[in-house]
């Protein structure tokens, strides 16, 4: 406590060297919790955009299904796993896929795609590509149930680029053709273009169609098998202990795997682990320049005060005291930092919560990270954690780098040290 | 050669002149000190023989360089003597550790240093109230000691000035009030009018008597102040690291 007192004591009388230190290490700890909401925001928000993109929080699919990609590998019976999946705390939708490679034509003109069997109802709720905010022309699929003309050819719904190819427009028609699964003979329908989208993605907009799943399945010779189960859910965070959760509400199934979007796709995972590296090291390297300048700044004012600390020491201050006082020293340096840093860094964070910075602009019009194009604003998020942890950081940085100078005071000898000017 | 032994010369080493019949608190026995200038050995003491009784008012004399300092460091515990032994209220001060010796510092001993040597940072009150806290005095006997002192010193007014706002006699006697904070039993006063003018040396010095009449406290000062000189009970002469002379005489209380 006394300690304390005469740390607080000349931490606040050696004004400008604490404010100078002070502000170093505030301005860096408020730069990395606006750093680290601005990262894990854009992160987050890849990762959904990727989930959005047809893919899922967690995928249940046949196993093998994931490395081969063929109708070899099926979820025999999806709507068993619906039924649980939906139970499970946490799931928004879940919703059952048919996917496979096929050959898109329209009269002599043909392009190789990946088709998508999906819910016309659903999917424009849990897919980005489905929605209107990517929409170029027409519309989205229809039931067959919805439609005028419930014998003609159903809906397709393709990308911009792959429609410009084959020179379709809305209301045209082209024939798809795939594999079944039980021959190897082709099999074909024809199909009314119902609507074009466009992501800003080549792979997508020029080689991926949508249709209903009833017409993907009749089209493969499916019954009611599918290729994909995909679990949508709350929060991202939760991703792992839903995948978690799913299989073991499974069941050991010798023909399921159950995935979550980290592995389903881990191209994009990966970019963002290390992205986050590149974050980490970035930040690693200024906190070493601080962690330089805090020692530099402390071992200096220990050489300063040296007389100080002599005079200290003759009137009866202990080695010890002599520590524990410096340390205290520190000790508010880094807390009354903390605050400072705190307040400036979640200040910083919710104006940019607030505003957002727009990504895509800044990169000139269009900035892809991991095959995705993102054209949304990044926001800060942060968790408390996230703050909680980084503060410590800063903190420990602070005393660690205090030692040194401090236990160079305890070696000092009395009269010495006085006779130091 | 320290031992019973009474040598014929002018180190008298138990019964001092004039002796008032009272306690021993320092005693200094065969005391040697040597320091090391590169290669060359220079003694700075010499088999000093010295004790100081309880409520002395004593001054050390000497020109520079004759071991004044040398021996109030070593009394103060601040520094080891090469040989010889001292001991300090009982207690033989080469059987103390570090810490022990810090306490001993805390508890029974007041510095005065020719530099003030006050803590910057502090003000007058808190340089006087530091050995206090450090002492784990309870914060309302802190504040009552502090402010009595201060007032004794002739300060009152200027508690929360910082040692750069005090002339150099207003600093020396933040010093003295805090030297006499701890409540020690002994005041070593290092030159304490070294830097002063000669008013303000007189001032301080007549305070410093008043405190050891009124409060009864031990103090030993290392001075060739003919100022301070004059005021002392005892003057112990030194010259070349030992002790010429040491003579009491009856100073009137001003």
């Amino acid at each position: 406590m006394v300690s304390l007192l005469l740390g607080w004591r000349s931490f606040v009388r050696h004004k400008r060297r604490s404010i100078i230190t002070c502000a170093a290490i505030s301005v860096s700890l408020a730069m990395m919790i606006m750093f680290v909401g601005l990262a894990d925001d854009g992160h987050a928000r890849m990762a959904e955009l990727g989930i959005r993109m047809g893919a899922g929080h967690v995928l249940v699919q046949g196993k093998g299904y994931q490395q081969e990609q063929t109708l070899d590998q099926l979820v025999a019976d999806p709507d068993r796993i619906v039924q649980v999946a939906k139970k499970l705390p946490g799931v928004k939708n879940v919703i059952v896929r048919v996917r496979s490679s096929g050959l898109l034509s329209a009269g002599e003109l043909s392009s190789a795609v990946l088709m998508s069997g999906v819910d016309p109802k659903v999917e424009p709720t849990v897919s980005d590509i489905a929605s209107k905010t990517k929409r170029a022309r027409g519309n989205y699929l229809r039931r067959r149930a919805d439609m005028e003309f419930k014998a003609g050819p159903a809906d397709i719904y393709l990308g911009d680029e792959l429609a410009k190819k084959l020179k379709v427009d809305v209301g045209d028609r082209v024939v798809l053709t795939v594999s079944p699964i039980d021959s190897s003979r082709p099999s074909s329908a024809a199909f009314l273009v119902r609507g074009t989208f466009r992501l800003g993605l080549s792979e997508l907009d020029g080689g991926y169609v949508e249709l209903p799943i009833s017409e993907a399945r009749k089209l493969l010779h499916m019954d009611k098998q599918a290729t994909q189960v995909a679990v949508l859910i709350d929060e991202l965070e939760g991703a792992d202990s839903t995948t978690a959760a799913l299989q073991s509400a499974l069941g050991p199934h010798q023909e399921l795997e159950v995935l979550s979007w980290k592995v389903a796709l881990r191209e994009l995972y990966e970019a963002i682990v290390l992205d986050d590296m590149g974050l980490y090291l970035m930040m690693a390297i200024i906190f070493v320049i601080v962690a330089i300048g805090i020692f530099n700044t402390v071992l200096m004012s220990v050489a300063e005060r040296t007389r100080e600390f002599g005079v200290m020491m003759a009137i009866g201050t202990s080695k010890f005291r002599l520590l524990s006082i410096i340390m205290a020293e520190a000790t508010v340096l880094a807390l009354v930092s903390a605050v400072v840093g705190l307040g400036l860094g979640l200040l910083g964070h919710s104006i940019i919560a607030d505003v957002g910075i727009d990504v895509a602009a800044l990169a000139g019009g269009q900035y892809e990270f991991a095959g995705i194009a993102f054209s949304e604003k990044i926001y800060s998020r942060l968790s408390t954690w996230v703050v909680v942890k980084w503060t410590l950081v800063v903190i420990g940085i602070v005393l660690v780098s205090a030692i040194y100078p401090a236990l160079r005071a305890m070696r000092l000898e009395p009269v010495e040290a006085m006779r130091h000017v | 050669m320290s031992d019973s032994n009474p040598s014929p010369d002018s180190n008298p080493p138990e019964s001092s002149p004039g002796d008032s019949g009272g306690e021993v608190l320092v005693h200094v026995s065969g005391v040697s000190k040597i320091y090391q200038q590169g290669t060359i050995e220079v003694a700075a003491l010499s088999e000093v023989d010295l004790s100081i009784m309880r409520g002395d008012f004593a001054v050390l004399a000497g020109p520079s360089g004759s071991g004044k300092t040398t021996l109030l460091n070593l009394i103060g515990a601040l520094d080891k003597p090469t040989g010889g032994e001292i001991s300090v209220d009982g207690q033989s001060l080469a059987a103390l550790s570090g810490r022990q010796l810090a306490q001993l510092r805390l508890r029974k001993l007041g510095f005065v240093f020719q530099a003030y040597n006050l803590i910057p940072v502090l003000s007058a009150y808190e340089n006087a109230e530091y050995v206090m806290l450090l002492q784990g005095t309870p914060p309302s006997e802190r504040r009552k000691r502090v402010m009595d002192l201060l007032g004794s010193v002739g300060l009152s007014g200027m508690e929360h000035r910082r040692p750069a706002e005090l002339s150099g006699g207003q600093q020396q006697r933040v010093a003295i009030a805090r030297a006499l904070a701890a409540n020690p039993s002994m005041v070593l006063a290092d030159e304490p009018t070294a830097n002063l003018d000669s008013k303000t040396g007189s001032d301080l010095t007549e305070l410093m008597r008043e405190l050891n009449h009124e409060r009864g406290v031990t103090f030993i000062i290392s001075s060739h102040d003919p100022k301070v000189i004059e005021r002392a009970e005892r003057v112990i002469k030194l010259e070349d690291g030992r002790i010429i002379s040491d003579e009491r005489s009856q100073v009137d209380a001003a």
